[in-house]
């Protein structure tokens, strides 16, 4: 058998074998879109959980000051490494720009600054709108 | 130009808005270096990197009131202030401090 009769069996392997390639990665990328998108659902929920936490409570509590500054700052920081992994996701950022602003204004506009604690649940519905744009964005994105 | 590092310069730990919420606040860092050194030199810059994350209490105070208590424009502040961040982390915290100025502007000349 000559080497030219093996051509095309080879040009379809290697096609197959680029097919499968190909959608191994739109897969992959898919899915990590998802993961990403799955892992930013958890942090702002438990941020919400935080938020809500501090701005209910019945006295002043300094741990859970310190610790919705620093979440705050943690989950941003979240949010813009998700922007890296894809055109939609660098968008939907983008586009977010102004609810996240909202959402870091909300949570963190009082601390360390009552001399006489009020709890104030309004603040806890500011983040929970801003969040819901931005997860309805990313469900978009996604 | 004036480079003020709020780390290094003021406090790695600024919070509060009022100098009655502590010793890092806003209102503090507002009066006795920004304003200072706005009225000293033509362009200040003020570099966000090192701090160990922001209230915007602190933010709002700070830079927001440089419209309200200083009397300071917009105008003003886009000419002479510069704020920067080369921590990405730290970028949203600049725009928030950018929206403060632009609010505070937009309430005085309301």
């Amino acid at each position: 058998m000559s080497w030219l009769a093996l051509a095309p069996l080879a040009t379809a392997l290697l096609a197959a074998s680029l097919a499968l390639a190909g959608n191994y990665w739109l897969q992959n990328r898919s899915g990590r879109r998802i993961r990403d998108a799955d892992e930013a659902r958890r942090h702002l929920y438990d941020f919400l959980a935080l938020v809500a936490e501090y701005w209910m409570a019945k006295q002043r509590d300094t741990v859970l000051e310190a610790r919705v500054l620093a979440t705050t700052w943690i989950v941003m920081a979240e949010l813009r490494r998700m922007q890296s992994h894809s055109r939609r996701l660098r968008r939907w950022y983008h586009d977010t720009e102004e609810h996240r602003l909202d959402m870091i204004d909300a949570a963190t506009g009082g601390c360390f600054q009552q001399e006489d604690w009020a709890a104030d649940p309004n603040r806890v519905l500011l983040v929970a709108r801003s969040m819901r744009h931005i997860l309805g964005a990313l469900r978009r994105a996604c | 130009m004036k480079t003020i590092t709020i780390a290094d310069d003021f406090s790695k730990f600024p919070a509060g808005r009022f100098r009655e919420d502590g010793e890092a606040s806003g209102a503090a860092f507002r009066d006795d270096l920004l304003a200072a050194a706005l009225q000293d030199a033509e362009k200040v810059e003020v570099v966000f990197d090192g701090v160990a994350g922001f209230g915007s209490s602190f933010l709002e105070e700070a830079f927001g009131g440089l419209v309200r208590e200083c009397h300071l424009d917009k105008t003003f502040l886009d000419e002479h202030l510069h704020l920067r961040a080369d921590d990405p982390d730290l970028v949203d915290f600049v725009q928030l401090a950018k929206r403060y100025i632009k609010d505070a502007d937009q309430a005085a000349t309301a």
